[in-house]
């Protein structure tokens, strides 16, 4: 490979990267709304959000990016392939991030929600200060387990002409006709991306359990 | 401290509540004056606990009033978050299984709601908390986790931060139930000191012997019921009814 496929390879890692963690950023974010959506005391909102949850995760990645892209991108608005893939993928960690948010929450032991009412802690500073903290040091390796998946899930995006690390390396293939180079060079970029994910993610949990083991 | 006037302190009257077609509480009356401490044992399903968790609205009752000093909360009408918040600041409560947060210091575990509910500064509630663990014989215990503690040291911790809060009435929750016997010992020590000091207290409890030396009333429950309830010599050596003879006797056989 010369300089210019190295080029083609960077680019392709970055923007790699930008969909990865801009997805996962767009589901830590849009996944609390969505998790009080489905705890709602109102059964309309709860349902709603069930069904939500159940229909996004359901449907395979590959046909929401297509569903926008070649669906909503060519007859209603236009959008652009990554704006595309950053959307779908968003909307799918949203609704796995609201699960596992949910997942955390139903292992904290009901006894510290009660406390908090019996310290006449308002619902904010509850959530805040004790129940907030406590689900994100649970949410921690599923979490990351998940970046790691959406880190792969993120090739699909080069199927609607995406430009990041497997769209650059099937070009790459495609001109050198070089493939038996060229996409292994392509996966070990994807675990040397995930590796840092994992030794990040063992980190913090040594670390939060060291302190609040039970 | 203590009350010379009539008036109780918490004042049940016709307190009733209901899990789907099981009667937890059927109409239950009952006074405790300021610096009372209440006993309530009985065998589980007795309703003891939905009791003491009903005072502090930890569960809604679905009939009767609960009168705290002045204040009358009437469970037949909607509460508001201002009358809750007015009863359970002045209500401390400890329960069974501790929960402590994890992820605090004992330090932090005690001043937190010092700072949030009643305002004070960290300076202030860590004076505060540094103090109140000093009560309970844990201050050396201030900055550590309470994963680090004992469970007796963790209830104490507990008692601790109600205390913090200044209540009126502290409500125990089968405080030692989850203790070895041992360790039972210091956190009964600690309420006995608490006991002394003219604090109200109601205290479901299986330790028939601070029912019995320490508390000034006890009362026995079944089946949402308060069977009998006078002082706790008479109840406990010479009880009137037939229910309570029973009871007493399956504990003193064990």
């Amino acid at each position: 490979m010369n300089i210019g496929d190295f080029e083609h390879f960077l680019s392709g890692i970055v923007w790699t990267c930008v969909l990865t963690l801009g997805s996962f950023s767009i589901g830590a974010l849009l996944g609390v709304p969505l998790l009080v959506a489905r705890l709602s005391g109102n059964f309309l909102i709860r349902i709603l959000a069930q069904v939500f949850i159940q229909f996004v995760r359901a449907i395979p990645p590959i046909v929401w990016l297509f569903t926008i892209y070649f669906g909503i991108g060519a007859s209603l608005l236009h959008i652009p392939p990554l704006m595309a893939a950053l959307t779908g993928l968003g909307l799918i960690a949203t609704a796995n991030l609201a699960e596992i948010y949910r997942g955390a929450l139903n292992a904290l032991h009901s006894g510290q929600w009660e406390a908090c009412q019996a310290l006449n802690l308002s619902r904010w500073d509850t959530v805040k200060d004790v129940i907030g903290p406590q689900v994100l040091r649970v949410t921690v390796p599923s979490a990351a387990s998940y970046l790691i998946g959406l880190l792969k899930d993120s090739a699909i995006a080069s199927t609607i002409g995406a430009t990041e690390l497997t769209f650059q390396a099937k070009q790459l293939a495609q001109l050198s006709f070089n493939g038996l180079i060229v996409f292994p060079v392509a996966g070990l970029c994807y675990i040397a991306l995930s590796l840092p994910i994992a030794w990040l993610s063992r980190k913090t949990d040594a670390h939060l359990r060291k302190r609040v083991a039970r | 401290m203590k009350n010379e006037s009539a008036k109780p302190l918490i004042s049940l009257r016709s307190l009733s509540k209901h899990f789907g077609s099981l009667t937890a509480l059927d109409k239950i009356d009952l006074d405790v004056n300021a610096g009372e401490v209440l006993a309530i044992i009985g065998p589980s399903g007795s309703g003891k606990s939905t009791l003491l968790r009903c005072i502090n609205y930890l569960e809604v009752p679905d009939g009767g009033t609960i009168t705290l000093g002045a204040q009358t909360i009437d469970s037949s009408r909607p509460v508001s978050r201002q009358e809750l918040s007015n009863i359970r600041s002045r209500v401390g409560m400890v329960f069974q299984s501790f929960n402590l947060f994890p992820h605090m210091t004992v330090l932090r575990n005690v001043s937190l709601a010092q700072e949030r509910v009643l305002g004070r500064t960290t300076k202030e509630a860590d004076e505060r908390s540094t103090q109140i663990l000093n009560r309970v014989g844990l201050a050396e215990k201030a900055s550590q986790f309470p994963n680090r503690c004992s469970g007796g040291q963790q209830q104490r911790i507990a008692i601790a931060r109600a205390l913090a809060l200044d209540p009126e009435v502290m409500l125990f929750d089968e405080p030692t139930s989850s203790l070895d016997p041992e360790l039972g010992l210091e956190v009964l020590a600690v309420m006995r000191e608490l006991a002394g000091s003219g604090m109200t207290m109601i205290v479901v409890t299986h330790e028939m012997g601070f029912a019995e030396n320490v508390s000034d009333n006890v009362m026995i429950m079944a089946d949402g019921h308060i069977i009998e309830k006078g002082p706790s010599a008479e109840v406990m050596r010479k009880p009137r009814e037939e229910r309570t003879k029973r009871f007493l006797h399956a504990v003193h056989d064990r």
